[in-house]
Formats: C-alpha cells, sequence, structure tokens
C-alpha cells in the first residue's frame, strides 16, 4: 500500500528535501529571475506562481478528504486508517485555503484597488473556508475513537456536497445582477516561457509540500490514537491491581 | 418507513404544541431579529423596502438554529434519545419525522415573519405562488440539514456554539436562491425566479436524500 | 515593486514553515510519551481497540 511506504522514515525526508528545493526554487524564480510581464500591475504577475498552486493543493486535499470519507463509510473498506487520513488532508487544506484566500486578496488589492470583490470563485473559497473550520470542529467533539470516525465522515462529505451547490449559486447570484466578473484565471493567456516553468515547478512542489505535510499530520493522529488506547490500557490495569488486592 | 415518519413527526409537534417553546420563545426572537434590522437600516422605507427579503430569510435562518436546537433538546433530555433508538422506529422514519416538525415549525414562522417584513419594511407581497413554493422548498432544505447537524453535535457538550457554525455555512445556498425568488416575486418580476426556485429543490432533494441514507448510521451511538 | 507581492510569498511560507514544525514537534512529542513500541518506525497497524472494525 502506497500509504505505508510514504510513512517510512527515509521516503519521508526524501520528499520533504525535495519539497523544500522545490519550494526553494520556486520562490527564487518567482521573485528575481521571472520577467515583470507587462499588462499587470507592479510585480503582481509573480503571485501567479503561488496562487494557482495552493488553490490547486486546496482542491486537491479536500477531494483527498472527501474519498477518504467515502472508504471510511464503505463497510468493506472501513479502517480507522482512512479516518486518519481523512482529518489529516482536510487539516492541511484548511491551511491552504486560508493561504489561498491571503493571496487572493492581495492579488485583488494590487489589481482591482480592492481587498475583497464578490467574485464567485472567491466567495465559494471563503465558504469552503468556514465549512471546513466547521468540519475540523466536529472532529474536536470527544467520544468513542468509531463514533467520532463515523460522525467526521458523515460531516466531511455534507460539507463536501454543498461545495458544488454554494458555487452555482454564487456563479449565478453573480452573472445575473452584475456584468462580467473578473476571473482569477485570465492572467493565464499571458503565461510563457520561463514563467510557464516557474508555474509548473510550483505546481509540483506545492503538491509536494501538501503530501509531506499530510503523511506527518496522519502519524501524528496514528501515534495520539496509540497513546489514547494505552493510556486506557495502563487504567484498566490499574484497576484490575485495585481490584484483585 | 412513513408510518414511523408521520408517528415521530406528531410526537414533535405535539410535545411543541404543549410547551410552546416556539410560539413563546422562537417567535418573538425572529421578530426581534426584524426590529434590529430596521434599527440597524435606518428609519426610512428606500432603505429597508429592498432589503426586505435578504432580511427576512437572515432571520428565518437564524430562528432555524434556534428550532433545531430546541428540537434536539427535547430528546437529550431524560434520556429520550435512547428510547427513540431503541423504539425500533426506522432510522429513516424518524430523521423524516423530525425534519417535518421542524419544516413545519419554520412554515408557520415564515407566515408570521411575512407580515412582519410587509408591516414593519413595508415591502408589498406580490408573487404569491412563487412566494409560497420558496418558503416551502427551503423549509424543507433547511430542516433536512439541521436534523442531520444536529444529531452530529448533539453528542457535544458545546452543541450551542457548534451547530450554528456547521449549519449555517451550508444553509448559504439556501439563503441565496430564497432572498433572490422573493426579490423578484416582490418586484413584480416572478417569471423570472426559476432558476433560483430549482437551487432550492435541488439543495432539498439533495439533503433529503443524504440524511435519509445516513442518519441510521448517525443516530446508532452519537 | 509595490511591496504586497513579497507580503505575500512571506505570509505563505512562514505559515507553511511554521504549521510544518508545530506537526514534527507534536509528533516528537507525542513519541516521547509513547514507550517504543520495538522497532524503530510506527507500525501501521490498526490500534487495539479497534477489533469490531476487522472483517472476519
Amino acid at each position: 500500500m502506497m500509504l505505508r511506504r510514504i510513512n517510512s522514515d527515509g521516503a519521508l525526508r526524501v520528499l520533504g528535501t525535495l519539497a523544500l528545493l522545490g519550494m526553494i526554487a520556486t520562490v527564487w524564480l518567482g521573485l528575481f529571475v521571472t520577467p515583470n510581464a507587462v499588462g499587470y500591475a507592479d510585480g503582481t504577475v509573480r503571485l501567479l506562481y503561488i496562487h494557482p498552486p495552493l488553490a490547486w493543493v486546496m482542491f486537491v486535499a479536500y477531494g483527498m478528504a472527501t474519498l477518504s470519507s467515502l472508504l471510511y463509510l464503505w463497510p468493506r473498506t472501513r479502517h480507522p486508517r482512512f479516518d486518519h487520513l481523512a482529518g489529516a488532508s482536510a487539516e492541511v487544506g484548511v491551511v491552504f485555503t486560508g493561504l489561498t484566500l491571503v493571496s487572493g486578496s492581495i492579488w485583488g488589492r494590487t489589481t482591482w484597488g480592492v481587498w475583497w470583490a464578490w467574485d464567485p470563485l472567491l466567495t465559494t473559497t471563503a465558504l469552503l473556508f468556514v465549512l471546513y473550520l466547521g468540519y475540523l470542529a466536529i472532529r474536536n467533539v470527544p467520544g468513542d475513537p468509531e463514533t467520532v470516525a463515523r460522525r467526521s465522515a458523515v460531516a466531511g462529505l455534507v460539507a463536501f456536497l454543498d461545495v458544488p451547490v454554494v458555487f452555482f449559486a454564487v456563479s449565478w447570484w453573480r452573472s445575473l445582477h452584475q456584468g462580467p466578473t473578473v476571473n482569477l484565471a485570465t492572467g493565464k493567456s499571458y503565461v510563457h516561457g520561463s514563467m510557464a516553468w516557474t508555474l509548473m515547478l510550483g505546481f509540483v512542489s506545492f503538491t509536494l509540500t501538501y503530501i509531506w505535510l499530510m503523511a506527518h499530520r496522519y502519524r501524528l493522529a496514528v501515534l495520539r490514537d496509540r497513546e489514547g488506547d494505552e493510556g486506557l490500557e495502563a487504567a484498566l490495569a490499574e484497576r484490575w491491581a485495585e481490584a484483585v488486592r | 418507513m412513513l408510518h414511523d415518519a408521520v408517528l415521530v413527526c406528531r410526537k414533535d409537534l405535539r410535545i411543541e404544541l404543549r410547551a410552546k417553546i416556539g410560539l413563546n420563545q422562537v417567535a418573538p426572537f425572529a421578530g426581534a431579529v426584524l426590529l434590529l434590522f430596521g434599527l440597524a437600516l435606518g428609519p426610512s422605507r428606500q432603505a429597508l423596502e429592498p432589503a426586505a427579503a435578504g432580511l427576512f430569510w437572515v432571520a428565518v435562518l437564524l430562528s432555524a438554529v434556534l428550532a433545531v436546537q430546541r428540537s434536539f433538546a427535547v430528546e437529550s433530555a431524560h434520556a429520550a434519545r435512547d428510547g427513540l433508538r431503541l423504539s425500533g422506529l426506522d432510522p429513516a422514519g424518524i430523521f423524516l419525522g423530525k425534519g417535518a416538525a421542524i419544516a413545519a415549525q419554520l412554515l408557520v414562522l415564515e407566515a408570521l415573519l411575512t407580515a412582519g417584513v410587509a408591516l414593519l419594511f413595508g415591502a408589498r407581497l406580490a408573487g404569491g405562488i412563487v412566494l409560497v413554493s420558496s418558503c416551502l422548498a427551503a423549509s424543507i432544505g433547511l430542516a433536512a440539514v439541521g436534523v442531520i447537524y444536529g444529531v452530529l453535535s448533539s453528542a457535544a457538550r458545546v452543541k450551542e456554539t457548534l451547530l450554528p457554525l456547521l449549519f449555517l455555512p451550508v444553509a448559504a445556498p439556501v439563503l441565496l436562491g430564497a432572498t433572490k425568488a422573493w426579490d423578484d416575486a416582490l418586484a413584480g418580476r416572478a417569471g423570472s425566479s426559476g432558476v433560483w426556485m430549482s437551487l432550492l429543490a435541488v439543495f432539498a432533494v439533495l439533503y433529503v436524500a443524504v440524511g435519509t441514507v445516513a442518519f441510521g448510521p448517525l443516530l446508532e451511538d452519537t | 515593486m509595490s511591496g504586497y507581492t513579497e507580503a505575500g510569498y512571506a505570509i505563505v511560507l512562514c505559515t507553511l514553515v511554521s504549521y510544518a514544525v508545530s506537526l514534527v514537534t507534536r509528533e516528537r512529542a507525542t513519541r516521547r510519551r509513547l514507550p517504543p513500541p520495538g522497532s524503530t518506525g510506527i507500525d501501521l497497524q490498526p490500534p487495539r481497540g479497534h477489533s469490531n472494525l476487522e472483517r472476519p
């Protein structure tokens, strides 16, 4: 199983090194090497190398969380592993959603002159952020591990199902009542040459970073789970000793 | 399943009729929200009338949180939840019954609030069919999401704060769709609200289906 | 340059680095509280107490 291989210390270390190198290269190329494209406000084009990769990782992370929730709910593949995976992926996803919002907001400030525009993508992302904060909150509700896992899996599915509904609702809302909205993706047609390579590198290194973070979060969840179990066993052993005495 | 749903729904509504929490607390709360909106947006009719639809639905959403909380407070008192779980009723039936009871209460509340909006904000009620059918679809959708999240959060000690955090973002499309449908209807453009009506219908069908399937495992041992 | 772009890069990088550091330190702390399971890596066997999840 892929998970087990990634989880070995050595592979994870290699992955982390690659992700770190990729990030350094992306930042170096993005901030200092690539040209300042015409048609953009001063230097803003450089945000293009991190904003789309951040948004991409966000979708991958939520997709992974949803897939794991489904696998957990499916009786044949029900295993605590998928619960930990869903939680780990969603938490990393929330971090990346926050960063997507911040970088998008800065983009908006330099390009449109406002920190926030009621753009469909932006609004959907903001709602997604709140939705998954709620999901993480419900994961923290204490209870029997199996119950918590099942509860979280359903909450994860309910949250994910809302995403397309929200997106279409917000798109109609904007398209029916205002002129064409500013599309964050319009910049893409200007991407070429060294810029295209930098953007590609950005996608790869942010994805590697996501996998590394998620693997570590997953290991933390497994360790915490074991800690809880062993604490329980120690308490039980104590009670037994008392009873026998 | 339907038989069980009717049983649970009648039980919840009977409790509600006897305790009158909805009438004595939730409805006045909704009225207070409307009054506060009026104070916040100033006394001029020009500001209030265009915003009437949005304010109406925000008031409905906030009251729906209270209605859902009340519906599960009834179950957690005297461990009635265990009784419900052990009653042998079909979980899907319990879901539909509780949802129907909440939807019925929301509809009554919406009728009262409609009168409030017309009275306080001077909204001219037009396009009656759109108003009524959007209320119906939105109430069903809100009730379905409310029951799912109600049972999810009822196990938590912090349910008073957890439920609004879970419920309100998911209900955002309902707020959007119902507000736009009402906007169109009140402005005499009832014909152009089709897309919003279908959004409300899709939302209601989606979450009723999810709840019917997922309620069994959730009820088992939360 | 306006400074906004650099601020954006700085926020993104700082957040990711501090999240990574917090994950690693939390993992270390938890591992220290646990007795060593015998091997160096952690085993991915389901923790005990979940036996009712296993299919026969």
